[in-house]
């Protein structure tokens, strides 16, 4: 789906987070590995707070006279791998978190770049990216 | 809690009542207009054309308020409005989807829309300061003067049709926080945004009668003007209604302030960053489905950009998805009303009768889960002349008209031919051509690369020549200035 208008790519945004917060309360609820769940619950947690800040996004940063087209951002490009996994041994784990979290970060950025017209729309994407880069790095770590 | 709005939600249809002296009243009258949701062409609601009695009974209330009302300290009287911003700021998406489904626009043009009524509100708030006069000592020996800024009693509101939710916020939010008490007369065509704002505006426990709605038309709108209790109205909607009732104000001795129509010109110098521009005039030309008084009308091409513009905009402007507000992909909405549907469909065929060149035609647009919504695609004449009418008045839709003209003065020749001075902007990358631009034109909002001259709400929402009579505008200062009264005290102690 082509993302053309800022509610759209905040929806997508929005729906994308949904999914990841989701994932992870389900691999939390699931999994008796306590290194799974100290890492699915502060992951979702994040993930939480990220779908605040792109609902205060939404309703606080529209500024009407410059709600201009995006162009180039297509839904398609962005898909969140969704393996359940309750074991943190089981490479799987890894391979989807890092998956989940890689798509957020490169929608983000994209993003970003495409809504330069409001800036504080695009400072907050970056941020959320960086969050992401940060989770990735997280994941990294785990044996 | 009154939730009477949300039952349009429901399929249900809606009978609103006016809102008097702290109470939800079901109108006395036997007359009702349909409305309608424009992009399904269904009636979702029948706005009630309140009586004469009704509006007298109103005012009444408004009045006795006043003087309880104007007594209560300010930082008190502003209280009220933060419960009231956080009451809106909670129900943000729901106000948003009420305002899409009946007028139409796309959801993040509602949204836009309620961010500037809370803006307002928020500034409004701020008269412990705004409303603060002024004093000076020895003037004469031994004798001081000030000025007090007090307020006057009960103003109201005619609202318009394109941003029910947000243009009372203009007004109402100031009239109260300076003191005064208020009614707003929603658009009968649009009634439920402002139906469903009081329901929240009622949460916040405002002392009765200090802001008060009443649903109507002509006879609530005559009946406000020649109340001897009233003191000043504010208007936004067409010049010819805007004119009439400004000159009846001033029969009546009333403080008005009219916000009329607009044709507003945009300007492209051959030096401008054609592919930064073409967005903005996008939102320009087709946002809120050109039914804005800033939406750009006539886009005058300058020298040597007009061919590479032309081709650049009609590119854009086929690219734009055209369909129901609520779906968030979407980037134009339909036009909000049957009638406004077909006198801008009258306006294209008065432009080719006219013999202007349609390049880009939105009339055959057919939304397919949606066939008897008033949509009309984004839609281009080329080579107009500037004594055409599509040239000359306001169509109030999705249509540009291409003017291409040899340099800057001839640009500013014709938009000062044009009897309307809402907005005017220029795109260029020249700072002494903004310069002799904002200098030149008379127009009341002035955009230097941007399309869209919105005033926020510290700012006033200006306007000039037939787009605005008055002196004092809505938003900002000027609110507090319309809704106060500078009393001259001197003082002299024996």
């Amino acid at each position: 789906m082509v993302l053309a208008t800022l509610g759209a790519v905040l929806n997508f945004a929005l729906q994308l987070e949904e999914r990841t917060s989701s994932w992870y309360a389900t691999l939390l609820e699931h999994s008796n590995d306590e290194n799974v769940q100290e890492i699915s619950e502060r992951l979702r947690k994040l993930s939480n707070g990220r779908i605040i800040v792109l609902k205060r996004l939404r309703s606080e940063n529209v500024t009407e006279m410059i709600l201009e087209p995006i162009y180039g951002l297509d839904s398609a490009n962005y898909t969140i791998p969704e393996n359940q996994i309750d074991d943190i041994s089981n490479p799987l784990f890894k391979v989807t978190a890092e998956g989940i979290e890689l798509c957020l970060k490169s929608f983000y950025k994209a993003a970003a770049k495409k809504i330069d017209f409001l800036s504080e729309v695009a400072y907050a994407f970056e941020d959320l990216a960086d969050e992401v880069s940060e989770n990735i790095e997280s994941i990294q770590l785990l044996q | 809690m009154t939730r009477q709005v949300l039952d349009i939600m429901n399929g249900e249809v809606v009978i609103p009542q006016n809102y008097i002296n702290g109470k939800w009243v079901t109108s006395e009258t036997e007359i009702f207009k349909d409305v309608f949701n424009p992009s399904k062409d269904e009636i979702i609601a029948k706005t009630p054309m309140s009586t004469s009695n009704e509006t007298i009974q109103c005012i009444k209330a408004a009045k006795k308020a006043f003087e309880r009302w104007r007594r209560t300290p300010a930082q008190t009287r502003i209280r009220y409005l933060y419960r009231i911003r956080d009451s809106f700021e909670e129900n943000f998406e729901e106000l948003s989807k009420i305002l899409t489904i009946e007028q139409g626009k796309v959801i993040d043009e509602s949204r836009g829309e309620y961010r500037r009524a809370i803006e307002n509100i928020e500034i409004a708030a701020s008269v412990p300061i705004l409303q603060q006069g002024y004093n000076m000592e020895d003037i004469a020996s031994g004798i001081d003067e000030m000025v007090i800024k007090q307020p006057l009693g009960v103003f109201f509101c005619v609202a318009p049709f394109n941003f029910p939710g947000m243009v009372p916020s203009w007004f109402w939010p100031y009239a109260i926080a300076t003191g005064n008490t208020y009614i707003v007369k929603p658009s009968e065509q649009v009634p439920l945004s402002m139906t469903r704002q009081f329901e929240l505006i009622e949460e916040a426990g405002l002392p009765r009668g200090v802001l008060n709605m009443m649903h109507g038309g002509a006879e609530v709108v005559n009946t406000l003007i020649e109340s001897p209790d009233t003191i000043g109205m504010s208007f936004v909607g067409s010049t010819s209604v805007g004119e009439l009732l400004y000159k009846k104000c001033g029969e009546f001795k009333k403080r008005a302030q009219v916000q009329g129509g607009a044709k507003n010109f945009i300007t492209v110098m051959p030096d401008v960053d054609i592919k930064r521009t073409i967005p903005n005039l996008m939102t320009s030309f087709y946002g809120c489905t050109g039914q804005r008084c800033l939406s750009g009308a006539v886009l005058l091409a300058v020298g040597d950009v007009y061919e590479p513009l032309k081709i650049a905009v009609v590119d854009a402007a086929k690219k734009l998805t055209v369909g129901y507000g609520l779906d968030e992909t979407n980037q134009m909405g339909p036009l909000a009303s049957r009638n406004g549907y077909d006198k801008v469909l009258g306006y294209i065929q008065s432009g080719t009768d006219e013999g202007g060149d349609l390049i880009l035609d939105g009339r055959d647009l057919k939304i397919p889960d949606y066939p008897n919504g008033y949509f009309i695609g984004p839609t281009i004449f080329d080579k107009v002349n500037p004594d055409m009418t599509i040239a000359r008045e306001e169509i109030f839709g999705p249509v540009m008209s291409i003017i291409p003209v040899q340099d800057l003065d001839e640009a500013i020749d014709i938009i000062h031919n044009n009897p309307y001075g809402n907005a005017s902007s220029l795109f260029t990358s020249s700072g002494k051509t903004a310069r002799e631009y904002q200098y030149r034109v008379n127009a009341g909002n002035i955009g230097i690369n941007v399309g869209i001259a919105a005033p926020i709400a510290s700012f006033p929402f200006s306007g000039m020549k037939d787009s605005f009579l008055g002196d004092l505008h809505g938003q900002g200062r000027d609110s507090i200035n319309f809704f106060t009264e500078n009393k001259v005290v001197i003082t002299r102690w024996f």
